[in-house]
C-alpha cells in the first residue's frame, strides 16, 4: 500500500512538473516573467495544505477508484485480485435488465429535478423575507437555519410520525379536515421521491438561503432606489434588479445544490431504509460496499457516479457561467 | 459546505449505521509488554492449593440430556457439577495437533516453571471485544465475568483484557473495524457475533475452528451452536427468541380465550386469524407485526419464522442459490399470508411504536427486550403482569420460532498457543458465568445447565419453550444482509402490492444477482 | 430595458400612510412567526421530549403534544439531563470535542487560509493544476474513500495507539472547500493593501497574518464555525481510530463518538437520548446565532462564483 501510495505520488508530481514547465515557458519570452522569489514562496507556503490533501483527500479517492477494478470484500482486504472490468460489466447488465442501479438512478434522477428547483426557491424567498431591516430577523435567520444544524436523525424521526400513514397521524389528521382519505406518504411509491425531496428541501434551504442574503447585501441599494424613481413595482424590480445582481451566486448554488441532491443518502436510508421505492444511486453505492461488503464493485459505481455527477456539473458552467459575459 | 454536510450525514447516521471503535486490542502490545507486570499478581498460595479443581475433575459430567424438554429436571443434578473449563484442558493440550509442534509465542517464555500436570495453561495475555457499551448493564456483567475469571486464573498467569465497542443497528463500522484488525494482526483473542454473521466471518477466515475444543457432551448443554460447514464456530452468549405479547385486558373485551396455547399445544394460522377478527370486531387494531421495521433488521428477525412455518426455506444448503427456494411455492404462502394480514385490515403499516404499550393495539410481535420495557415503562397499561402474557408463533404446516443472538468465538488471529484462549471460552460460556450475563440482561441463557425459574407459561417460560423445542436459526448463508435485505424489501414492498407470487419472484433474482458476486473460500 | 439606474440621484421616497405600515409589519411578523416555527419544530420536539418519562412520550406520540413540555411534572423538568451528565459523564467528552474543535480550527484556518492566499494572490507556474484539483475534489464522491483513509493513518502514516488523536485531527485540518472559500475571499481584497506592505519590507507570510487574516474575519468566522460544526458532529472517524470508550482513565472520544455508544445503552431512555440531543445541538445554535452576522459577510465578500 505504501509503494502504491509513493507511485501515486510519483505521478501526480510529474503531472505538477509537466504543468509548471508548460505554463513556465509559455511565460519565458514574455515581459510578465515569474520572479523566482514569489514562486519559492507560493510553494513552500502550499506545503501543509498540499501533503494533507494529498494522504487524507486525494489518496482515499484514488484508491478506491483503484478499488473499482477489484473484487475487494470488505471482510477479506488481505485477498484482493484485479478483475478489471468485470465490475462494470455487472453494473450495466444490471442496468439494463432494470435491476437496483435502474430503479436508483431512476429515483435519483427525479429527486434531482425536483429538489433543485424546490431548495433553490424557497432559499431564495426565505431570504428575501429575511432582507429587510426590521426587527426580529435575525432571529428567523437563526430559525430558518435551524434544520440545518439539528441531527439527520432526529428530522428524520420526527418526519415520520408527522407523516404516519396512520389515520391518526399529524398529517393524515389535517388532511381529514379537507376530507382527503388517510395516505402512506412514504410507503406509496408514487408519493415517497415527492416527500423526500419536500423534506431535504426543508432542511437543507437555510444554508443557501445564507449565501442568498449576503448576496443580496451586496446589491448596491441605490439600484434600487433608482428603479423606484423610475416607477418601478417591487416585482419588476425584483426581475430588472435582485436577478441580474444574484446571478453569479445563483450558479454556484445551483451546482452545490446538484451535487448535494445527486448524493442523496440519508434521507432515504432514515425515512424509509433500502426499498426499491426510494433507493438512490448513493444508497445502491452504500448498500454494495457496506451492507453488502462488495467493495469493489461499490467503488466502480462511485467512479460512475462522479463521472455522471462531474461531467453535467462541467456543463452547467460552460451553459450557464459563459452568458455573465 | 461539502464538509458540513458530510459531518451532519455521519451524524445522522447513528441510528442506522453501526458504531465501531478503535480496537487497541493490540497483540503487540502484549507480547512486547515487560513481563514484570504480568508476574507482580501472582499469589503463590492459590497455585499449591488446586485442590476443588481436582475434585472437579473427578465427577464425571453427566448432563447428555436427549429431550430438550427436561431442561429443568435436569439443572439440579448439573447443580453439583460446576465449572466445567478445567476439565476440558485436557482434550485441547493432548488431541489438538497444534500443541504438538512447540509454541514460539514469546508467552511461552514466561511459563511458570514445573507445571506439568493436564490443567497447566501456558501464561497469556488475551484480549477479548465486547460489542456493548461498558456503562450498559450488560457491559458491567460481562465486566464482572472477565474479572472473576482473572482472579481465578491468576495462577497460570493468565490475564484477560477487555474492550467494548457499543455496536448499533447496522454492521458495516464493526464489520470494516473487523477487516482492519485482520489487517493489522490485531483480531482479539475472542470476539463477538451477531449469529446470521457466522458464515461470512467463517467464510473469510476470521474465526478459529473450535470444533475440536468442545466435547460432544459439552456440546449438548447448548440450545443453539454456530456452525458454517459443518465446523463449530461460535458459542451463543444469551438466546433470544420472539412471540406475540398481549393485552390480557383488550383479549378479555373481545371475549378471546388463549389459556390453553401453549408451545407444546400451539395456536394455528386460523385461530391467530379469529383472534384478529374478533379484536378488530371490537374497533381494536389486532396485532402490530412490525412490518415497517424494515429498516434493521428488526422486521427479518421476527417474520422469517412465517415462511419456516408455512414449509418454506430461503437458499439452498452452499447458501448461494436463492432462486426456487426463496420463491418456492411454500415460501410464497408465507408472505401470502402476512399480506391477508393487511389486507383484511388485521395489521397496518402505520402502527406507531408505542401503541401497544399505550393500549391500542391488541398484540405486538417482538422480542425478549419488551419485556423489561412493559414491566418498568408504562405503569398506565401494564401495571403488572396480570395485565400482559406472551404467545407463541402461530404454526401452519410446522412450527417455527425465531433464535440467534450474540455469540463467542475465537479470532483467528495468528496466535498458535489456543489453550489459554479456548479455557477463556470454556469460562464465558460455563454455567455461572452466563447466568450472571442472562441475570443482568434478562435473556435466556444459552447454556441449558443454568438453573431458571420461570413460571409456566410466563413470557420467559414460553420463550426458552419455543428455543428448544420450535425454533429454526436463520440462513445460513454468507450473503447473509443481501437475503435480510432482499426479506425485508419484500415486506415493505408488500402494501401496494397485490402480486405476491411476482413480487417475491423479482426480489428472488435481485438476490441472486447480489449473491453471485460473493467470493466463497475454502475454510 | 436595462438602465443605468447609477446615473440618477435617489432623491425621491414615496411617503405611505402608517396605517398601511403597521398592517404590513403585522402581516410580516405572523408570516416570520409561522415560517419559524415550521423550520424550529425539531428543536421543539427535542426539548419537549427530553423533559418527558418513557410514558409521557408514548402517549403524546402523534399529538400536538410531542411539541409541548409536559409541565405537569414541572419538578422533573429535567430528570433526563441529570442522567446524561452525571451518569454518563458526557461533560468529559464535550470537553475532549471543544479541544479538538479548538485545534482543528486553528490548523484549518492557518493552513487552508495560506493556500487560498497563495492561489489568490500569488503568481506561480501551475496554479492552474491546483485549481483544476479543488473544483475536482469538491465533486466527487466520497462516501467510499473512508475505507482507505483507515489503512492510510494507520499503515502509511502510522497513527496508532499513541498517535491515534493526531489521526482524528488532521484529516480534519485539511479542507478543500475552505481553501476554496479562502481564495475567493481573498482575491476581493484590493492588491493595494498588500503593496503597501510590501514598501514596508515585510515578508508574505507576516503579510498574511498582519493584514489578510485581519482583514478577513467574516471568512475566518464563517470557515471556523463550520469547521467547528463538522468536528462536533463527526463520529464514525474518531471511533474508528481512537482507543475504545470506557478505559479507567480519562476517555478521548469526542462527544458524538460517545453518545452513539451511550444511545446505544438498552437501558437509555428516549427522554434521556432526546436531552443528549440537546446538550449537542445547544453549542452549535449558540455559536451559529452569534457568528451569523459575519457568516452572511463572509459569504459575501467571497462572491461565491464558479
Amino acid at each position: 500500500m505504501a509503494i502504491a501510495a509513493l507511485i501515486i505520488f510519483i505521478v501526480f508530481f510529474l503531472i505538477f512538473a509537466v504543468f509548471f514547465a508548460i505554463d513556465y515557458n509559455r511565460r519565458k519570452n514574455s515581459n510578465r516573467k515569474y520572479h523566482k522569489n514569489e514562486v519559492i514562496v507560493a510553494l513552500l507556503l502550499l506545503i501543509p495544505a498540499v501533503v494533507l490533501a494529498f494522504f487524507f483527500v486525494v489518496l482515499p479517492i484514488i484508491f478506491s477508484f483503484g478499488y473499482a477494478f477489484t473484487d475487494y470484500d470488505l471482510l477479506s482486504p488481505n485477498d484482493i485480485k484485479f478483475v478489471w472490468f468485470d465490475n462494470f460489466r455487472m453494473l450495466f447488465k444490471e442496468f439494463a435488465n432494470q435491476g437496483e442501479i435502474f430503479l436508483s438512478f431512476r429515483n435519483t434522477a427525479l429527486f434531482v429535478v425536483l429538489v433543485v428547483p424546490l431548495q433553490i426557491t424557497m432559499a431564495l424567498l426565505l431570504a428575501l423575507f429575511c432582507n429587510n431591516k426590521r426587527r426580529g430577523t435575525t432571529i428567523f435567520k437563526v430559525c430558518f437555519f435551524a434544520p440545518v444544524a439539528v441531527s439527520l436523525s432526529v428530522t428524520a424521526f420526527l418526519w415520520l410520525v408527522i407523516l404516519s400513514p396512520n389515520p391518526a397521524g399529524i398529517m393524515n389528521s389535517i388532511l381529514k379536515n379537507f376530507g382527503i382519505p388517510a395516505q402512506d406518504f412514504l410507503g406509496n411509491k408514487n408519493t415517497v421521491i415527492l416527500w423526500m425531496v419536500i423534506i431535504s428541501a426543508w432542511q437543507g434551504c437555510g444554508y443557501q438561503m445564507l449565501i442568498f442574503l449576503s448576496a443580496l447585501g451586496n446589491i448596491r441599494k441605490d439600484l434600487y432606489e433608482a428603479a423606484s424613481i423610475d416607477g418601478a413595482g417591487p416585482f419588476r424590480k425584483f426581475f430588472t434588479v435582485t436577478v441580474p445582481g444574484l446571478r453569479p451566486t445563483m450558479l454556484y448554488i445551483l451546482i452545490t445544490v446538484f451535487i448535494g441532491a445527486c448524493r442523496v443518502l440519508i434521507q432515504p436510508m432514515l425515512l424509509t431504509g433500502y426499498q426499491d421505492r426510494s433507493m438512490t444511486l448513493s444508497y445502491y453505492m452504500y448498500q454494495q460496499g457496506f451492507t453488502y461488503r462488495h467493495v469493489g464493485y461499490s467503488c466502480a459505481v462511485a467512479l460512475v457516479l462522479t463521472i455522471v455527477i462531474g461531467s453535467i456539473t462541467f456543463l452547467q458552467r460552460k451553459l450557464l457561467g459563459e452568458k455573465k459575459k | 459546505m461539502k464538509k458540513t454536510l458530510l459531518a451532519l450525514v455521519m451524524a445522522s447516521t447513528l441510528l442506522v449505521t453501526a458504531c465501531a471503535g478503535g480496537g487497541n486490542t493490540s497483540h503487540e502490545e502484549s507480547s512486547s509488554a515487560p513481563v514484570s507486570e504480568e508476574s507482580v499478581p501472582t499469589p503463590v498460595s492459590e497455585e499449591s492449593v488446586p485442590a476443588p479443581i481436582s475434585e472437579e475433575e473427578s465427577v464425571p459430567t453427566e448432563e447428555s440430556t436427549p429431550t430438550p424438554h427436561s431442561h429443568e429436571e435436569s439443572v439440579p443434578i448439573e447443580e453439583s457439577v460446576p465449572a466445567e473449563e478445567s476439565s476440558e484442558e485436557a482434550p485441547t493440550s493432548e488431541e489438538a495437533p497444534i500443541s504438538e509442534e512447540e509454541p514460539v509465542s514469546e508467552e511461552e517464555e514466561t511459563l511458570p516453571p514445573e507445571e506439568s500436570t493436564e490443567e497447566d495453561l501456558p501464561s497469556a495475555k488475551l484480549t477479548i471485544r465486547f460489542h456493548v457499551d461498558s456503562q450498559s448493564t450488560e457491559g458491567m456483567a460481562y465486566k464482572k465475568v472477565i474479572d472473576a475469571f482473572n482472579k481465578e486464573y491468576a495462577k497460570f498467569k493468565i490475564k484477560v483484557t477487555a474492550s467494548y465497542v457499543a455496536r448499533t443497528a447496522g454492521d458495516s463500522a464493526y464489520e470494516r473495524q473487523l477487516a482492519t484488525d485482520m489487517q493489522e494482526g490485531t483480531l482479539p483473542d475472542i470476539i463477538t457475533f451477531d449469529a446470521p454473521n457466522c458464515a461470512a466471518y467463517a467464510n473469510s477466515g476470521y474465526l478459529y475452528d473450535i470444533s475440536s475444543s468442545f466435547t460432544e457432551n459439552e456440546k449438548k448443554a447448548f440450545i443453539t451452536l454456530n456452525t458454517y460447514q459443518g465446523k463449530l464456530f461460535g458459542i451463543p452468549i444469551q438466546e433470544s427468541s420472539a412471540g406475540f405479547y398481549y393485552n390480557k385486558n383488550l383479549f378479555a373485551t373481545a371475549g378471546i380465550d388463549v389459556s390453553n396455547v401453549t408451545v407444546d399445544n400451539p395456536w394455528t394460522y386460523g385461530e391467530f386469524k379469529d383472534a384478529c377478527a374478533k379484536l378488530l370486531a371490537k374497533s381494536i387494531t389486532p396485532v402490530d407485526m412490525r412490518l415497517d421495521a424494515t429498516k434493521d433488521e428488526t422486521a427479518t428477525y421476527l417474520l422469517y419464522p412465517f415462511i419456516y412455518a408455512s414449509g418454506g426455506s430461503f437458499v439452498d444448503t452452499t447458501g448461494k442459490t436463492a432462486i426456487g427456494y426463496f420463491n418456492s411455492d411454500a415460501s410464497k404462502r408465507g408472505f401470502q399470508f402476512l399480506k391477508d394480514l393487511v389486507k383484511a385490515g388485521y395489521t397496518s403499516y402505520g402502527i406507531g411504536a408505542t401503541d401497544f404499550h399505550t393500549g391500542k393495539v391488541g398484540m405486538y410481535l417482538s422480542s425478549g427486550w419488551t419485556t423489561p420495557e412493559l414491566d418498568n415503562k408504562f405503569p398506565t397499561t401494564f401495571p403488572n403482569r396480570d395485565s400482559w402474557g406472551l404467545l407463541p408463533y402461530p404454526k401452519d404446516v410446522k412450527s417455527a420460532s425465531a433464535n440467534g443472538s450474540w455469540s463467542y468465538a475465537i479470532g483467528n488471529n495468528g496466535r498458535k498457543d489456543k489453550r489459554a484462549v479456548v479455557a477463556l471460552l470454556k469460562y464465558l460460556t460455563n454455567k455461572d458465568s452466563s447466568k450472571t450475563v442472562t441475570d443482568a440482561t434478562g435473556m435466556i441463557p444459552a447454556n441449558k445447565r443454568v438453573e431458571t425459574n420461570y413460571q409456566a407459561n410466563s413470557p420467559e417460560d414460553v420463550m426458552l419453550q419455543q428455543l428448544i423445542k420450535t425454533s429454526i436459526a436463520r440462513p445460513e448463508t454468507v450473503g447473509y444482509p443481501q437475503f435480510s435485505s432482499a426479506f425485508s424489501q419484500v415486506i415493505s414492498a408488500m402494501r401496494d402490492e397485490n402480486d405476491i407470487s411476482t413480487l417475491v419472484d423479482n426480489k428472488a433474482r435481485v438476490l441472486q444477482d447480489n449473491l453471485d458476486k460473493i467470493k466463497i473460500n475454502n475454510i | 430595458m436595462k438602465k443605468d439606474y447609477r446615473t440618477l440621484e435617489p432623491n425621491f421616497v414615496p411617503a405611505r400612510k402608517s396605517k398601511k405600515k403597521i398592517a404590513g409589519a403585522t402581516i410580516y411578523y405572523i408570516v416570520g412567526i409561522t415560517l419559524s416555527l415550521f423550520f424550529i419544530l425539531p428543536l421543539l420536539y427535542m426539548f419537549s421530549t427530553s423533559t418527558k418519562t418513557e410514558e409521557q412520550i408514548a402517549f403524546a406520540s402523534g399529538t400536538v403534544m410531542m411539541f409541548i413540555p409536559d409541565f405537569s411534572n414541572i419538578g422533573h423538568f429535567f430528570d433526563n439531563y441529570g442522567v446524561v451528565f452525571g451518569e454518563y459523564n458526557i461533560w468529559k467528552y464535550a470537553i475532549n470535542s471543544l479541544i479538538y474543535a479548538a485545534i482543528v480550527i486553528v490548523f484549518n484556518v492557518i493552513v487552508n487560509g495560506l493556500a487560498g492566499y497563495v492561489l489568490a494572490k500569488f503568481d506561480f507556474p501551475a496554479k492552474g493544476f491546483f485549481n483544476f484539483i479543488i473544483l475536482f475534489l469538491i465533486v466527487v464522491p466520497i462516501e467510499t474513500s473512508i475505507i482507505p483513509l483507515y489503512s492510510i493513518a494507520k499503515n502509511i502514516l502510522g497513527l496508532k495507539k499513541n498517535l491515534s488523536v493526531l489521526a482524528v485531527i488532521l484529516p480534519s485540518v485539511i479542507s478543500v472547500f475552505n481553501i476554496f472559500l479562502f481564495t475567493q475571499f481573498f482575491s476581493s481584497i484590493p492588491k493595494e493593501y498588500e503593496e503597501a506592505m510590501h514598501i514596508d519590507g515585510s515578508s508574505r507570510v507576516r503579510v498574511f497574518f498582519d493584514l489578510i487574516l485581519p482583514l478577513s474575519k467574516p471568512i475566518v468566522a464563517t470557515t471556523a464555525v463550520f469547521t467547528f460544526i463538522g468536528v462536533w458532529n463527526d463520529y464514525i472517524w474518531p471511533t474508528m481510530v481512537l482507543p475504545n470508550r470506557g478505559d479507567d482513565s480519562w476517555p478521548l472520544y469526542p462527544i458524538q463518538a460517545a453518545l452513539t455508544s451511550i444511545q446505544s445503552i438498552e437501558e437509555i431512555t428516549s427522554g434521556q437520548v432526546m436531552a443528549s440531543l440537546v446538550i449537542t445541538s445547544l453549542p452549535i445554535f449558540i455559536l451559529y446565532a452569534a457568528a451569523q452576522k459575519y457568516i452572511v459577510k463572509g459569504f459575501g465578500t467571497a462572491g461565491l462564483k464558479m
